[in-house]
């Protein structure tokens, strides 16, 4: 066994494009993927077209286990990192195993993120990031007729868009936090509007969830308006937050998601993030930002391997005037800094 | 949760692997019982550490399907690690994108590679599941993680838990109700901590089913199967002595029979044993015994007693590796010409292979109305890996008599002149037998040459008319015997497989494969292994272009029967001996690939 | 409650003396701190598993009094303690889950006792000493019971008008109702402690005076004097100091907040000052704190409730200036970076270059510390008063306590440092030490919890929903934990004042503890030595079997679930229960129980 383990919490397209850099960048030493998610690699894009119905699992996967075997790239699907010691180089994993590393890498992504103003009703939200919800919405949605969707992130309107083709009746609520840390202009929220109104959606603005109580196999949304909604599902997307819960106590600088120079370092040599779990600060918006989309956390993945084998690429290089999302090219100049 | 295309059906290995103590046997028992139960058909062979508690390693290895199975396969779909330092060595034994469930709360850390959780290949699907956690929260102990594991399989596989609770609360409603009631509940927090925890990525689902409840069906073991067999034929003696991998049926008899009236006596060693045997034959009841090679080699005096005297008897013989004490705890094919031609002269004797749990039950069962019908010691060949591993079976279902029934001849009175021939040459060889203490039907016995009457006789000419009359016996009941089982290609085949014995499943198997590969192949499966069938193998080896002969054991023992009555090589293969065949050698060596 | 099937009695041996014993040894009295964490952490040395025990057997009266003899406002403390304990609990560390909601479990005990006077405690009889304490808030009062116990005569001179300090004038209602308060200070002038109101000692009064007529003086005037944010524009019209907004907020006055408030500052202050403007009218309400959210000081269900009320917490901001004109129209910020650890062990904050920006604001509230007022101007003493960090000060008689004396901390800080300064007093008033700290070993026959009790999640608080709650300042949000989550909760605790022993002389090897344990915490002593007092022998551990000399369970990693006990065949494990409790050494000698 040689010396270097090149350690990568996370399975999603970041660390994937990671490993397969660091693997071409160096043969021998060890690289392991460890991910709390059963499934294999999968397309995120993918999941809409899951959700209804129109492609199975099997067309989800990104890459075969071939493929990890041919490179030699050591997969742990389903284990959790509980902790990290960064002094001894240690990550805990769930099942009691402790894993030694040389260098790690932080893509652990992020998790759906539900306002804290909404938790005396959380449970009553469906959210919908990863294949696991995704087959649950999958299972439900012959069931579902009405649809409340609140939150308004980039990944809701292509799920919305996703409903009303199924026929479905799809009510949709924007909110003014979906997009953190940058705020929602009134262009980009016009144009959400239209776009989703021309395919058939009710659209609700100027208005917020104040509770969700059982109502029926269904739910009855109360807003700050005074409306009461009835409807079989309420859907949050409210964007994500890095899943860094973990790694609290192991000494990282973490405010929402873990603190990275323009490199991709986390304050020391051998830490580093990518993807949708690293915040770095953005001169061009005079703001921390952490990635959104996959072509995002792909392209972070390739620089913090890059990095980590020696280079000096800097993540916020060329500066970033636009976010792209699926296809979407959003400027960010349309992006209101927060004022 | 789970694929979206329904499986074609079910045929799952698993493997529960656990130190000494662990509780994977019991597992296995449980999982096999409840299969059983619901309607699938099991093979399952344990495989036991040599420590009584403590360091070995124990593994159920369970195959459960929704035909009929006929080896326990080589390569296992699931693992169940209940000790992480044994389930690691394991992996070997695993098929690709195998599921491997782990305790995720042991109590201590490991170092890395030191967890089982560190073995999963990418293709393999891990589950971690906190099974002594669980199993503190149900029995305040870490004892029932085997049974919390079961809860997990059946929440993960979609098995319908019913049976194997069922079986659960039985088991543990012997001792207490509270105890009952707590593996129940170890049960249940297992299959519902994995339904909400885990993310099904594997490929194995029951989807709930239960083929068919299959009432009276039960989990034997060849053993077992045995020695019901010889409780069933009215046996009133067992003599023997303790000798793996027949002890059990010793075991069974001695607990069953003196409730019937029967006795058994453990013996100083195997020769008094079959001393007891032959003798309680001869005075006209039944009497078996069963032992292995070793003792089996120590009989051979008795039997020639027995096949001079014409006297009935059966012993059973659990093969073994060899020679001499060889591998006690491993499986072989060697003892066939120990049992056809072991001991001093031409000794004839019919000797019987069963394939099956089942047919160890049937064909020890009709070996004693052979040795009675025969007036001969009949040897039924076991091996270990069928003594131990059990199968579903359902004694209702069994055809009692699927070799046919064979009466005796008996001597009620004396006809005719002068007195009673007990050894009188008749056309069939069979003498019209009176047991002794028959009113004017005394007679002699002896294991020195005798006269029609039984009176010595050395002349040469009766030597011979004697020695003719034994084996024309022989023949008559190779005569009367069923057609031996042909299987696969009725015409002409490209390659035909011989096999007996515990070897016939894996040809089955491994015939079954080549048909699905366009290979014309055909099987034959003798039961009698001894007299030799030799016109049936004729005619099979004409219509094969090649002809192998697969068996456990170095040399070949039937293979070199089967030259002799075919006047021609055969091809041979001899598998690992000490190990059961396997299908996928025999697929090999017919040139298809495995 | 617990399992039938423990132990009678538990052997006698090396380790299992069925003797009671209580030591003042340090050896013993360190046994706590790698044991009954919790209680190590609690400033006040708590008996947390004592009183959860009690909570547990629904001795509410007991556990009440258990705090009492600590913490003396648990009612106060089991609503707005800052919880060092629960950091500190076992149950919290990562194998194991999540703390014991100690801090909740008080409040049930606090709540729903039947006692409505504390029974008579013990005292001394009157010294003859008279001692006059400043400022009537934590310190203050915990030094005044103190006192009073050992005998002496108290008044305590309080500038405002009414007891309390923080706990009335920064803490908001809906934290801490006023009634609380008061029912726990009634408590103590009960003892016949006497209050004088709206006495500013260093205006209306001197030390030197008060140093005349006392015996001995203590000052626990707290920080009172907020640190002011010295950045241009904080003269603007909207721009408040936290700690003057809520002491007007607590004495009846209603601020004026406009639509946007932005609080700069992290601690609870400015938590408090936040909430209260939303409940105030404020439509948007944010915290700027200089460095992360992580490493506030705060509790995390503060937190939690803040921004379930609607308060955004800005973090990584440095304040630069208070724009506009006569008024407040905004506040401008710069982004932080973290640097690396300053002298006192804090993250740096750097502002980033060129990240400057403007936060719209019509309220400005600048919450970032308090410190104490400087030495009480007008002292009228001939020197300048310094005080050591033992409470002591260069002037014969005179003494500080408190947030006076370290400078801003907690309550539950404030509490058990100003009993210790009070024992210090009286040790110099009367000669001689009358209270100390004993640890006592009883033998105990009942493991009082079963394992099953350790997979219970730790209970929510009921909240008071949101629609409810800014309806007004008064009304408290939390509820208190009710009948079955008090119970529940109640049952997480590991009770580790139980030392679980094996002994060794009826141990047959048969390793069944050690297969069984949840936690590797039982193991193969190579040679085991006794400590020096009665507790904490020192082991060296092996793996060997043939080098063992018993088997030993790891006191610090025992999370005491009676696996052991019940499952050793010889029934050779047995419980002994060891207390760190205070206890008064009455006048002759008589060590009397505090317990």
């Amino acid at each position: 066994m040689t010396a270097d383990h090149y350690l990568i919490i996370g399975n999603g397209v970041a660390a994937n494009q990671a490993a397969e850099v660091l693997r071409e960048g160096d043969a021998e030493g060890r690289i392991t993927l460890v991910s709390n998610e059963f499934f294999p690699f999968y397309y995120r894009h993918r999941l809409r077209s899951f959700v209804a119905g129109e492609i199975g699992e099997d067309e989800l996967a990104v890459r075969s286990p071939d493929w990890y075997r041919e490179r030699n790239i050591r997969l742990r699907l389903g284990q959790t990192v509980t902790a990290v010691d960064l002094e001894k180089k240690i990550a805990y994993l769930k099942h009691m195993e402790k894993v030694t590393w040389t260098t790690l890498l932080l893509c652990c992504g992020g998790r759906p993120r539900i306002p804290e103003i909404h938790y005396g009703y959380r449970q009553h939200f469906t959210v919908l990031k990863g294949l696991r919800h995704a087959r649950a919405w999958r299972a439900r949605l012959p069931e579902l007729n009405r649809i409340l969707i609140v939150g308004g992130d980039l990944i809701s309107v292509r799920v919305a868009e996703t409903l009303l083709g199924l026929g479905k009746e799809v009510l949709f609520m924007i909110d003014d936090e979906a997009f953190w840390p940058l705020e929602v202009t009134e262009g980009i929220r016009a144009e959400l509007a239209e776009n989703l109104a021309g395919r058939g959606a009710e659209i609700i603005s100027g208005d917020a969830v104040t509770g969700i109580a059982e109502e029926g196999a269904g739910y009855r949304v109360s807003t700050r308006r005074g409306a009461g909604i009835v409807c079989d599902l309420v859907g949050a997307f409210y964007g994500l937050v890095p899943a860094v819960d973990f790694l609290f106590t192991s000494g990282l600088d973490i405010d929402r998601g873990i603190l990275v120079d323009e490199y991709l370092r986390a304050g020391r040599p051998d830490v580093w993030a990518a993807g949708d779990c690293a915040q770095v600060y953005n001169p061009a918006i005079s703001n921390y930002w952490v990635s959104i989309g996959w072509e995002n956390a792909r392209r972070l993945g390739e620089v913090a391997a890059r990095n980590i084998l020696g280079a000096a690429e800097t993540a916020v290089e060329p500066p970033v005037n636009a976010l792209t999302y699926e296809g979407v090219t959003v400027q960010t100049a349309w992006w209101k800094k927060l004022d | 949760m789970g694929r979206d295309e329904p499986a074609e059906g079910i045929d799952v290995t698993i493997r529960i692997c656990g130190a000494a103590g662990d509780g994977s046997l019991a597992a296995g028992g449980f999982m096999n019982a409840a299969a059983a139960r619901m309607g699938y058909h099991i093979i399952n062979i344990d495989l036991y550490p040599a420590e009584i508690r403590g360091f070995g390693k124990s593994v159920a290895h369970v195959r459960i399907s929704d035909r009929p199975v006929h080896t326990p396969g080589t390569k296992a779909d699931c693992l169940v690690a209940l000790n992480d330092p044994h389930s690691i060595t394991e992996f070997g034994t695993l098929a690709e994108g195998a599921v491997v469930l782990y305790d995720s709360r042991p109590p201590v850390y490991w170092d890395e590679d030191r967890a089982v959780a560190g073995f999963i290949e990418p293709g393999m699907v891990g589950y971690g599941v906190p099974l002594g956690e669980l199993s503190a929260r149900a029995t305040r102990s870490t004892r029932s993680r085997n049974i919390v594991a079961l809860g997990a399989l059946s929440g993960i596989f979609r098995i319908d838990p019913g049976a194997l609770k069922e079986g659960i609360e039985a088991r543990f409603g012997r001792k207490s109700a509270e105890l009952a009631a707590q593996n129940l509940q170890a049960f249940d927090l297992g299959r519902s901590w994995a339904l909400e925890n885990l993310e099904k990525t594997d490929a194995i689902d029951f989807h709930d089913r239960i083929p068919g409840q299959r009432e009276g069906v039960r989990v034997v073991s060849g053993n077992e199967g045995a020695a019901r067999a010889c409780l069933e034929a009215g046996v009133r003696l067992y003599a023997g002595y303790p000798i793996t991998p027949a002890t059990k049926i010793m075991e069974i008899l001695a607990k069953e029979l003196p409730a019937r009236g029967g006795v058994v006596v453990q013996t100083e060693d195997e020769i008094s044993a079959i001393g007891h045997a032959v003798g309680s034959g001869f005075a006209g009841t039944r009497a078996v015994t069963a032992t292995s090679g070793p003792g089996l080699a120590l009989m051979t005096e008795f039997i020639g007693l027995a096949v001079m005297g014409e006297v009935p008897v059966v012993i059973i013989d659990g093969q073994r590796g060899g020679p001499s004490t060889g591998l006690p705890t491993k499986t072989e094919q060697s003892d066939l010409h120990i049992a056809a031609f072991g001991g001093a002269g031409d000794c004839p004797r019919p000797v019987l292979a069963p394939a099956d749990v089942t047919e160890c039950f049937t064909l020890t069962r009709t070996a004693f109305e052979v040795a009675e019908a025969f007036q001969t010691p009949v040897i039924v060949l076991l091996d270990l890996f069928l003594c131990n591993r059990t199968e579903d079976v359902n004694f209702s279902d069994v055809d009692p008599a699927p070799w046919g029934a064979w009466a005796e001849v008996r001597a009620e009175r004396h006809e005719g002149e002068g007195s009673y021939r007990r050894f009188a040459v008749t056309e069939t060889g069979i003498s019209p037998r009176a047991v002794p203490g028959t009113p004017d039907l005394y007679h002699a016995v002896t294991g020195l040459e005798h006269n029609e009457r039984g009176l010595p006789d050395y002349t040469p000419e009766n030597h011979l008319r004697m020695t003719r009359k034994r084996y024309r016996k022989m023949e008559t009941l190779l005569e009367r015997w069923p057609e031996p089982e042909l299987a696969g290609e009725s015409g002409r085949a490209e390659v035909g497989i011989v096999s007996w014995g515990s070897g016939i499943g894996a040809a089955r198997e491994a015939l079954a494969f080549l048909q699905t590969r366009g290979v014309r192949a055909a099987g034959f499966f003798p039961r009698l292994v001894w007299p030799v069938c030799e016109e049936a193998l004729r005619s099979f080896a004409e219509r094969c272009e090649r002809v192998i002969v697969a068996e456990s054991n170095y040399t070949g023992q039937y293979a070199g029967l089967v030259e002799q009555a075919l006047g021609a090589r055969v091809e041979r293969l001899t598998g690992v001996p000490a190990a059961p065949l396997d299908p996928a050698a025999i697929v090999a060596a017919a040139g298809g690939e495995a | 409650m617990s399992d039938q099937s423990t132990a009678e009695g538990s052997g006698a041996g090396l380790c299992c003396d069925p003797e009671p014993a209580v030591s003042t040894h340090p050896q013993d009295i360190d046994y706590i701190r790698s044991n009954i964490p919790c209680q190590w952490a609690c400033p006040a040395h708590t008996n947390i598993p004592g009183y959860i025990l009690a909570n547990s057997r629904d001795d509410l009266d007991a556990s009440w009094l258990i705090n009492r003899a600590s913490n003396l406002l648990p009612g106060v403390l089991g609503r707005i303690c800052s919880r060092p304990c629960e950091e500190a609990c076992r149950h919290g560390d990562p194998d194991l889950g999540t703390p014991v909601g100690i801090c909740h479990l008080k409040r049930v005990a606090a709540d729903g006792r039947s006692l409505d006077v504390p029974p008579g405690e013990f005292r001394f009889p009157d010294s003859g000493f008279e001692v006059g304490i400043v400022g009537a808030g934590p310190a203050g009062l915990a030094c005044a019971h103190s006192l009073a116990l050992f005998g002496h005569r108290v008044k305590i001179y309080e500038m405002e008008s009414a007891p309390g300090g923080m706990l009335r004038f920064g803490i908001p209602a809906f934290r801490l109702p006023r009634s609380v308060i008061d029912e726990e200070v009634g408590f103590i002038t009960a003892l016949g402690v006497e209050i004088e109101y709206g006495v500013r000692v260093g205006a209306d009064v001197t030390l030197a005076d008060l140093l005349e007529r006392h015996d001995a003086v203590v000052v626990t005037a707290g920080c009172y004097s907020a640190y002011e944010l010295d950045i241009p524009g904080t003269d603007r019209e909207g721009v408040h100091s936290g700690l003057d907004f809520m002491v007007r907020i607590n004495t009846g006055d209603r601020p004026a907040v406009g639509r946007r408030t932005v609080v700069i500052g992290g601690g609870f202050t400015a938590f408090d000052c936040a909430r209260s403007a939303l409940r105030l009218g404020a439509e948007e309400v944010s915290i700027c704190i200089l460095g992360v959210e992580e490493l506030l000081s705060v509790t995390d269900e503060e937190i939690i409730e803040a921004k379930r009320e609607g308060v955004a917490i800005r973090s990584l901001l440095t304040s630069l200036e208070i724009t506009g004109s006569d008024r407040v129209e905004g506040v401008r910020l710069a982004r932080n970076r973290l640097g690396g650890v300053d002298e006192r062990g804090r993250r740096r904050t750097i502002p980033i270059e060129g990240s400057e920006f403007t936060l719209t604001a019509d309220t400005v509230i600048a919450a970032i510390g308090q410190k104490p007022e400087p030495a009480l101007a007008g002292s009228g003493l001939a020197d300048e008063p310094v005080f050591a960090a033992d409470g002591s000060s260069n002037i014969e008689g005179l003494w500080a306590a408190g947030d006076f004396l370290s400078g801003s901390s907690t309550v539950i800080e404030s509490v058990g440092r100003a009993k210790a300064v009070a024992t210090r007093i009286d040790t110099r008033l009367s000669g001689r030490t009358r209270r100390e700290e004993i640890v006592t070993i009883d033998p105990a026959t009942d493991t009082d919890r079963r394992r099953d009790w350790d997979f219970i999640d730790r209970q929510e608080m009921p909240l008071l929903p949101l629609t409810e709650r800014l309806a007004g300042q008064e009304v408290e949000v939390e509820q208190g934990l009710d009948g079955s989550g008090a119970e529940a909760e109640a049952r997480r605790c590991y009770l580790c004042n139980l030392k679980y022993e094996i002994d060794i002389d009826g141990c047959i090897y048969c390793r069944w503890c050690i297969d069984q344990c949840p936690r590797e915490c039982i193991g193969l002593a190579r040679t085991i030595e006794p400590g020096e007092g009665y507790l904490g022998e020192t082991i060296e551990w092996t793996e060997h079997w043939d080098k063992t000399a018993g088997i030993v369970i790891d006191s610090s990693r025992c999370i005491r679930c009676g696996i052991c006990l019940r499952i050793c065949p010889t029934r050779c494990i047995g419980v002994r229960l060891v207390n760190l409790v205070e206890r008064f050494i009455s006048d002759d000698e008589e060590a009397d129980d505090d317990r």
